[in-house]
């Protein structure tokens, strides 16, 4: 019996065949699947190239319900550990649209895994300055109300 | 959630646009491409991961994240050297703390020092419905 396929189109005008049961992890997908069956999904807020990266994730996170014993199918330990080398080898400005594409798409998964990576991204950093140089943040206060978050902060840790 | 200063989720294509035309190096208004097309529910998700006193930290980063710690549903408080009075530190931090609900409270009080406090965190943890 082959698996019913549905096309994702991007917002360069690409179409991608994706299974429906990879493409169903998407919340929004899914329930557009049921409104508008056979129908091509066009989403014209994300790249081609995000959108291939994403469907990479759904990919292998796909449970198989059928019980074949896909060989792509995989432990939980092996997942976690694909996951962070998926979301380590994406530079910073697709890791915060691969954010943004899961919370559009609403993939809990995906969102937890990338927002995991940006949390880490922050515990790196040594100070407020590279933080907000790694995340292109404007310091839109006056120097007085830094001194008095400053002061506020001093929590020792 | 308060929407202030037109934190307003903008869908990913604004920003694809914009990391598309920037220059390396370029740290003008054309690589904004990150937190400010974030609603504050996925900025609070990020600081749930975090230890409670970095997630305070960021606190001093814009206007945007001056608030956004101590609306996230999770606070996880353990200092790993204890220094000074560590139950008056974790008491500042609550009252500085806004979320009505939480989806978890993380404590580690040091027994014999913050006996006094237990009570006080408990009810806290209460009426958070944690």
């Amino acid at each position: 019996m082959s698996k019913k396929m549905i096309v994702l189109k991007s917002s360069e005008g690409v179409s991608f065949v994706v299974e429906e049961a990879v493409a169903r992890q998407s919340k929004i997908i899914s329930f557009l699947v049921e409104e508008f069956p056979d129908r091509e999904l066009p989403l014209t807020n994300m790249t081609s190239e995000i959108l291939r990266k994403t469907i990479e994730y759904c990919k292998k996170h796909v449970v198989e319900d059928d019980g074949g014993g896909d060989s792509s199918s995989s432990s939980s330990g092996d997942l976690k550990e694909w996951d962070v080398k998926f979301v380590a080898e994406i530079d910073q400005p697709r890791l915060m649209d691969l954010l943004m594409a899961a919370n559009y798409l609403d993939i809990p998964s995906l969102l937890d895994v990338t927002c995991q990576k940006v949390a880490d991204t922050i515990a790196a950093c040594n100070d407020e300055k590279e933080i907000r140089a790694t995340f292109n943040i404007e310091n839109d206060f006056t120097e007085e109300e830094v001194e008095a978050i400053r002061m506020e902060n001093q929590y020792p840790i | 959630m308060a929407d202030e200063g037109g934190n307003g989720y903008k869908p990913p294509q604004a920003i694809a646009t914009k990391t598309k035309t920037k220059e390396a190096g370029d740290l003008s208004d054309g690589v904004e491409y990150s937190f400010r097309f974030l609603p504050d529910e996925i900025l609070q998700t990020i600081l749930s991961y975090l230890p409670t006193q970095i997630a305070i930290t960021t606190s001093i980063l814009s206007k945007r994240w001056r608030h956004v710690w101590s609306d996230t549903p999770c606070l996880y408080l353990d200092w790993i050297k204890p220094y000074g009075p560590k139950g008056d530190i974790i008491n500042k931090i609550l009252d500085r703390y806004k979320a009505r609900k939480m989806m978890s409270f993380k404590l580690k009080p040091n027994m014999r020092d913050d006996f006094p406090y237990i009570d006080r965190w408990i009810v806290f943890a209460m009426s958070r419905n944690v």
